[in-house]
C-alpha cells in the first residue's frame, strides 16, 4: 500500500466513520441477526454482548481489509513468537534452572503435603492437592458467576446472562465452565479497574505532593510530622470508615488505595529527596543553576533510583489494601471470591485466588519495572545479575584456607 | 595586573554539637591577582576547604568577607565556577550533557552550546566518550569532565579543592599536565587547595599556607616551568619545601625520618 501522507489520513478518517457506520448498521438491523439487540428504555441502555462483539470485531476488521500486507507481516511475526516459544523456555531452563527448579519442588511439595497432613474435620481438606484443586474446587468458582447490578457504567446495562447462565440464581445445574472462568475474568478485572485506577491516582499524586512539599524547607518541617503521623493510620482499619465515609462504591475504593499509597509515596519522596548528594546540588550551585533548575534537572533525577524502589513497593502496597477491601465489604472483585472460600471454609478456593492475585501482582510489578527502568537507564541495571556461585566459591575459598592453616 | 579575588579579615566559626566552638578560619587577609595560579597548602582540617566554599559562596563567612573584583561574594554562582574533590559529575546526564549544564543554566544558545562543549571535551581529551554514560569512564577520566564542565561554564576564576585528590599518581601527574596547558591557554585564576606539597610545587605561582585556619605565610614560587624532576630537585624548590614542612609543624629531622 502507498504510504503517502493524505493516503494514511484517509485511512485514519476512514476508521472512524466505520466506527460509527458499523454502530448504526448493527442497530438498524436487530431483526436480521436476532441475538445482537440494544433497547433503550427508562434511562438505560440495554446492551447484549453479541452487539458488542460484532462491533469489536468490525471495528477491527478495517485495517485487515485496507492494509492486507502490514497485517500479514504482523501475523506472521506473531506466529514466529509462537513458534519460538519452546525453544526459549528450553534455554530459559538451562541457563535458570533455579527458578524451574524451585517451582517444580513448591509443586510437588505441596501435593506430597496434601497426602501427609491430617485431612481435618471441615468440609474441604486442609491441605487440598492440585487434584482437588483444579477437578473439586475450580469448576465450583462457577458459582460466582454473577453480576449484581449489571456492568457498573451509568446508563449502560450489559446482558451479562447472555455469555453464560448464571448458576448463583438457576442454581447447581447451571454450573459450566465458561461461568468458571467468566467469575475469574469479571471479578479479576473489578479487582484490577480499581487497583489501576487507585494506584496511577495514588501515585501521581504521591510523588507530586511529596517533590512539592520538599522544595520549600518550611512546608517540609510542617507537614512531617503529619505526614508521618497520617503513614502510621493502620489502614486496615480505616476499612469500615471508608465503607461509612464514601461508601462500598468504585469511588471509595478508588479514594481508599489512593490515600494509602500517596500517604507512603511522600513519605518516600521526601526521604528520596532528602538523599540526594549535597555534592551534586552544590555542583549544580557553582555552576551557575537556580534553585529551581537545581531542583527539577539535579535532585528530582537523583533522587530517582531510591523513588523506584519506593514506587515498586507500593505497588504492592495498593494490591494489598484492595484485596483486604474487597475481603472485608465488597461483593465483587478478588476479594470477595477469597471472602467466600472463609466463609466455606473451602481452602483449594483460597489456593486458586491466591495463585490468580500472585500472577496479577508479579504482572504489575514486572511492568512497573519496565517502566521505571526507563527513568533510570543511566544507572547500571544489576538486578538478578549476581553470580551466586562466584560468591559461595569465594565463601567455600575463605572456609578452605582456615581449615588449612588451622 | 588587576586584583580578581580578596579575603578581608574572615572569620569562619562554627559550633560543634558538644558546644565547642571551632575556629576553622582566623582573620584570614589575602589578594589574588588576575591569571595566578594559586595554591591553598596546610594540614587537613585547618581550613583550606572552608576558605574555598566561603569562595564559592556555599559557606557564609562569621565576619568578613570574600571580594570577587569588587562585590563581595553572597552565594554560589558560574563567574567561580569549582572543581570539587568528590566525584559530582552527574551520573544521570551523557558527558556531552554534563559539560553542557552549566551553558544551559546560563541560557545559551544551542549553537554556542554546542560548540563551546565541543571545544572543552576536545581539551580534556573526551571528544570519543562525549555520548557515554559516565558509569563507563574511569575516575580520571570523570575529573576531566569535571574539569570541562567548570571550564565551560567561562569563568574567569576557577575553583579546585584537591580534585585530583583520589587518583593514582599516574592519572593525577597526567591531569596536572592537562590543568597547566588549559591555564597557559586561557590564563584563568586559579585557585587550588591541596595537602600534597609537591603537587603545589608543580602547579603554583603561589603558596598560601594555612595553619589552624591562620594565613602563616605566602610564598612566591618563582621555579621555571614546566616543573620537571629536576627543577623540583633544585635548591630552590627544596628550600620551599623546607619552608612549608616548617610552618607545617614538621622539623627537618621529621621530614626525613619518614
Amino acid at each position: 500500500m502507498n504510504r503517502s501522507p493524505s493516503l494514511h489520513r484517509i485511512f485514519w478518517v476512514g476508521w472512524l466513520v466505520w466506527f460509527f457506520l458499523s454502530a448504526a448498521l448493527l442497530a438498524l438491523l436487530p431483526d436480521s441477526l436476532g441475538f445482537v439487540t440494544w433497547t433503550y428504555g427508562d434511562g438505560a441502555l440495554s446492551v447484549t454482548w453479541s452487539f458488542l462483539v460484532f462491533w469489536i470485531i468490525l471495528f477491527w476488521i478495517w485495517p485487515f481489509a485496507f492494509r492486507f500486507s502490514g497485517s500479514v507481516g504482523a501475523a506472521a511475526k506473531i506466529g514466529r513468537a509462537i513458534q519460538g516459544a519452546p525453544r526459549r523456555l528450553f534455554r530459559a531452563m538451562r541457563t535458570n534452572p533455579l527458578f524451574f527448579i524451585t517451582w517444580a519442588v513448591l509443586l510437588v511439595g505441596w501435593q506430597v503435603a496434601s497426602y501427609v497432613a491430617p485431612p481435618g474435620t471441615l468440609e474441604h481438606p486442609l491441605v487440598p492437592g492440585w487434584d482437588y484443586v483444579l477437578r473439586v474446587a475450580l469448576p465450583r468458582m462457577a458459582g460466582d458467576w454473577y453480576v449484581p447490578g449489571g456492568f457498573p457504567l451509568p446508563g449502560v446495562t450489559l446482558l451479562f446472562d447472555q455469555l453464560a447462565p448464571f448458576p448463583a440464581i438457576l442454581g447447581e445445574e447451571a454450573r459450566t465452565w465458561p461461568a468458571v472462568f467468566l467469575a475469574l475474568g469479571f471479578h479479576s478485572f473489578m479487582t484490577l479497574s480499581r487497583l489501576v485506577l487507585g494506584l496511577s491516582i495514588g501515585l501521581l499524586a504521591g510523588i507530586t505532593t511529596g517533590l512539592i512539599i520538599s522544595y520549600w524547607s518550611v512546608l517540609r518541617q510542617i507537614s512531617w510530622t503529619s505526614m508521618n503521623f497520617l503513614r502510621m493510620i493502620p489502614l486496615l482499619a480505616a476499612i469500615p470508615w471508608m465503607q461509612v465515609a464514601l461508601g462500598a462504591t468504585l469511588r471509595g475504593l478508588t479514594t481508599f488505595i489512593a490515600f494509602g499509597v500517596w500517604v507512603v509515596l511522600v513519605v518516600a519522596t521526601m526521604n528520596s529527596v532528602a538523599n540526594v548528594p549535597d555534592r551534586y546540588i552544590e555542583s549544580a550551585r557553582t555552576l551557575g543553576a537556580s534553585r529551581l533548575r537545581t531542583y527539577f534537572k539535579v535532585i528530582i533525577p537523583g533522587s530517582m533510583p531510591e523513588l523506584r524502589t519506593a514506587l515498586l513497593l507500593s505497588a504492592g502496597l495498593g494490591w494489598s489494601l484492595t484485596i483486604a477491601a474487597e475481603f472485608l465489604g465488597f461483593p465483587t472483585g478478588l476479594g470477595y471470591m477469597a471472602s467466600i472460600a472463609v466463609q466455606e471454609t473451602n481452602t483449594a478456593r483460597l489456593v486458586i485466588v491466591a495463585i490468580v492475585v500472585a500472577v496479577y501482582s508479579l504482572l504489575t510489578f514486572y511492568l512497573l519495572n519496565e517502566m521505571f527502568k526507563r527513568l533510570v537507564s543511566w544507572m547500571p541495571q544489576r538486578t538478578g545479575q549476581t553470580d551466586i556461585s562466584k560468591v559461595a566459591g569465594a565463601a567455600g575459598a575463605a572456609r578452605a584456607e582456615t581449615i588449612h592453616e588451622g | 595586573m588587576s586584583r580578581v579575588v580578596s579575603f578581608e579579615g574572615l572569620w569562619c566559626v562554627f559550633e560543634h554539637r558538644s558546644g565547642q566552638l571551632v575556629h576553622a578560619l582566623q582573620d584570614v587577609t589575602f589578594d589574588v591577582t588576575s591569571g595566578e595560579f594559586v595554591c591553598v597548602v596546610g594540614r587537613s582540617g585547618h581550613g583550606k576547604t572552608t576558605l574555598l566554599r566561603v569562595l564559592a559562596g556555599l559557606q557564609p563567612p562569621t565576619a568578613g568577607h570574600a571580594k570577587l573584583g569588587d562585590e563581595v561574594v553572597t552565594g554560589p554562582g558560574a563567574d567561580r565556577a569549582m572543581v570539587f574533590q568528590q566525584d559530582t559529575v552527574f551520573p544521570w546526564l551523557h558527558v556531552r550533557e554534563n559539560v553542557e549544564f552549566g551553558l544551559r543554566a546560563l541560557n545559551k544558545p544551542a549553537d554556542e552550546r554546542v560548540r563551546t562543549t565541543d571545544y572543552w571535551l576536545e581539551a580534556v581529551g573526551l571528544t570519543d566518550f562525549a555520548d557515554s554514560w559516565p558509569r563507563e569512564l574511569s575516575g580520571g577520566m570523570r575529573k576531566r569532565v569535571a574539569l570541562a564542565s567548570a571550564m565551560a561554564v567561562g569563568s574567569d576564576v576557577i575553583l579546585m579543592d584537591e580534585p585530583f585528590g583520589s587518583l593514582d599518581y599516574f592519572t593525577r601527574r597526567n591531569l596536572h599536565d592537562v590543568l597547566l596547558e588549559l591555564w597557559k591557554e586561557t590564563r584563568k585564576t586559579v585557585f587550588f587547595v591541596t595537602h600534597d606539597i609537591e603537587e603545589a610545587l608543580i602547579l603554583a605561582d603561589r603558596v598560601i599556607l594555612l595553619a589552624e585556619g591562620r594565613l602563616v605565610d605566602d610564598i612566591p614560587v618563582t621555579l621555571p616551568r614546566p616543573r620537571d624532576e629536576d627543577v623540583r630537585a633544585s635548591d630552590a624548590a627544596v628550600n620551599i619545601t623546607k619552608v612549608i614542612l616548617e610552618h607545617l609543624g614538621i622539623t627537618e629531622e621529621e621530614a626525613t625520618r619518614v
